[in-house]
């Protein structure tokens, strides 16, 4: 018999996915339904992936869309995100969304009687700019009109990191209502992974999504430094738009890189862990734009890098540094700075020892503060403040 | 020849792309085949959202009324031809005026500045989405990031 689901966790994603969105829906999508006993989680899906499936306990129902139109399709996500909530507007204890398109229908149900939570991971009013460059300010402010509604009328903010909190304060948002609560990471013992057979000797990975923001070009360019260090190699577990995915390969050839990168394109959560285990350094190049710097992030990949013990060279951004320490539990240089990345990247290889104590500083870190239980704990207590 | 100007859907409303055929007698404006219906008393076409309307509001006074149920009450104005899908636009017309809901528009008419238009989609059309791979390349030899 199916049982009605007391929640909902609501996100214009595709899950699963292999990225850090899908693992942060997983992992909080889980905690609402633990907490309240069921739950309906309403994604996007594709061809691949079933509309409707039960899996670990959890009720997934996929919207798969071919519409190639972004904001047409984010229109019918919300439609569909509209129609199950309105049939369950009695039943729902709690409904999370994680964008304005699921947002704005959950807000709209008539005599609802469930609680909303709005997690502000990314404002589409900043990043789509980053990958639509004709998008116009007009656009944009009636994107932003949608999310101001999200963080004015929902019950409970939840955000990533202390940067986003910020913004969304700036921008009118109540900070009395703002949780920031970090992304989590397994903690994993790199000696107890297998490594993949065909893995080089010494290599740096770089893994997740590739949006021009996450600075990738910025690693390729100070690969080009590395030139003398043949037997060095960068794994690239990469996901991202096929455009995307092809324009960074296409670069990578004309800058000479192909005998240096390994390409993994859309590869399992296994399959990453499998290649950070063996990475020497995990690099995370982000780029200095507002995305990053105004919108703030909190990066899985870092996270996740930590969590493995495996030191991490990131740009010395505010989302890092809630992160990482520089020369402590990181290695911190200043971002869009291909030579100064190349030269952190020598540093730390010629030194294994200071690797090997950063990594454990990190670790140790990652134990205490960058747990998913440390993560659910705080958010059951925001559902239970909820309910009371 | 002018569109219909019947908008589609309830909880965002898109333009009916067929082409308009006669103009409603109660609010004048022209309207396809599909959004029509022809009020069997004077042969007048009327559009479904009027209808809509109309029914609702005949429906919500007798229920003031406390008479007989509604349906018992219909008369052959409404008859099964009328009765189809005409609830589905009262109800939406009601729904919008009782709980002050404000529907997204995604058509072309300009209605006001917080709703999409044409304009707005047209920038998320998958040909304006990164399919150049040259679009963000930069000379591999200019030093750019190393200013």
């Amino acid at each position: 018999m199916q049982i009605l689901p007391k929640s909902l966790y609501a996100a214009f994603d595709t899950y699963p996915a292999p990225k850090g969105a899908a693992v942060h829906i997983r992992e909080f999508a889980q905690t609402l339904f633990t907490h309240t006993g069921s739950g309906l989680l309403l994604v996007l899906g594709d061809e691949n992936l079933p509309s409707w499936q039960i899996e670990g306990g959890m009720q997934i129902r996929r919207l798969a869309s071919d519409e190639p139109n972004y904001l047409k399709r984010a229109m019918q996500f919300g439609e569909f995100v509209y129609a199950h909530a309105e049939m369950l507007r009695s039943d729902l204890q709690i409904a999370h969304f994680r964008d304005p398109w699921s947002g704005i229908p959950l807000l709209d149900v008539q005599d609802r009687r469930y609680k909303t939570v709005y997690e502000v991971n990314a404002l589409p009013s900043i990043e789509l700019p980053a990958r639509y460059g004709a998008i116009s300010s007009t656009t944009c402010n009636k994107i932003r009109l949608f999310e101001k509604r999200c963080w004015e009328e929902a019950d409970w903010i939840v955000c990533p990191s202390q940067v986003i909190k910020n913004c969304l304060t700036e921008l009118g948002a109540n900070a009395s209502k703002i949780t920031v609560i970090p992304n989590g990471a397994k903690l994993i013992d790199p000696t107890q992974i297998s490594l993949p057979a065909d893995s080089p000797e010494q290599y740096l990975i770089y893994f997740g999504a590739v949006q021009s923001w996450q600075g990738v070009e910025v690693l390729f360019k100070a690969m080009t430094f590395l030139r003398d260090m043949p037997e060095l190699k960068l794994v690239l577990c990469a996901s991202g738009s096929k455009p995307r995915l092809k324009y960074l390969q296409k670069l990578a050839v004309r800058m000479g890189l192909e005998q240096q990168l390994i390409w993994h394109f859309k590869v399992s959560q296994t399959v990453v862990t499998e290649w950070l285990a063996g990475a020497a350094i995990s690099i995370a190049p982000l780029v200095e734009c507002s995305r990053n710097l105004i919108q703030g992030c909190c990066p899985i990949k870092i996270v996740e890098s930590m969590a493995m013990g495996k030191p991490v060279i990131a740009s010395d951004l505010p989302v890092v540094r809630e992160l990482l320490e520089h020369n402590q539990t990181g290695w911190l240089i200043r971002p869009d700075r291909p030579a100064e990345l190349a030269r952190a990247i020598r540093i730390l290889l010629a030194h294994p020892q200071e690797r090997d104590r950063i990594g454990e500083n990190a670790r140790r870190k990652a134990s205490t503060d960058l747990t998913w239980e440390a993560s659910a704990n705080t958010l059951k207590a925001i559902y239970s403040q909820l309910l009371a | 020849m002018e569109n219909c100007n019947m908008k589609r859907g309830f909880f965002f409303l898109r333009d009916c792309d067929h082409p308009a055929h006669q103009s409603c007698s109660v609010c004048q404006a022209s309207f396809c085949s599909e959004h029509l219906r022809i009020k069997p008393e004077t042969n007048e076409p009327v559009c479904l959202d009027c209808l809509g309307r109309t029914m609702q509001q005949q429906q919500q006074q007798q229920q003031q009324n406390q008479t007989l149920n509604t349906r018992n009450r219909r008369n052959d104005y409404y008859d099964d031809y009328y009765y189809d899908n005409a609830w589905c636009y009262g109800y939406r017309s009601n729904y919008y005026s009782s709980s002050h809901y404000s529907p997204w528009y995604l058509g072309n008419s300009s209605r006001n500045n917080s709703q999409f238009n044409d304009q707005d989609m047209r920038v998320f059309d998958n040909s304006a989405d990164i399919n150049d791979p040259d679009a963000e390349a930069f000379d591999p030899e200019a030093n750019v990031f190393d200013s």
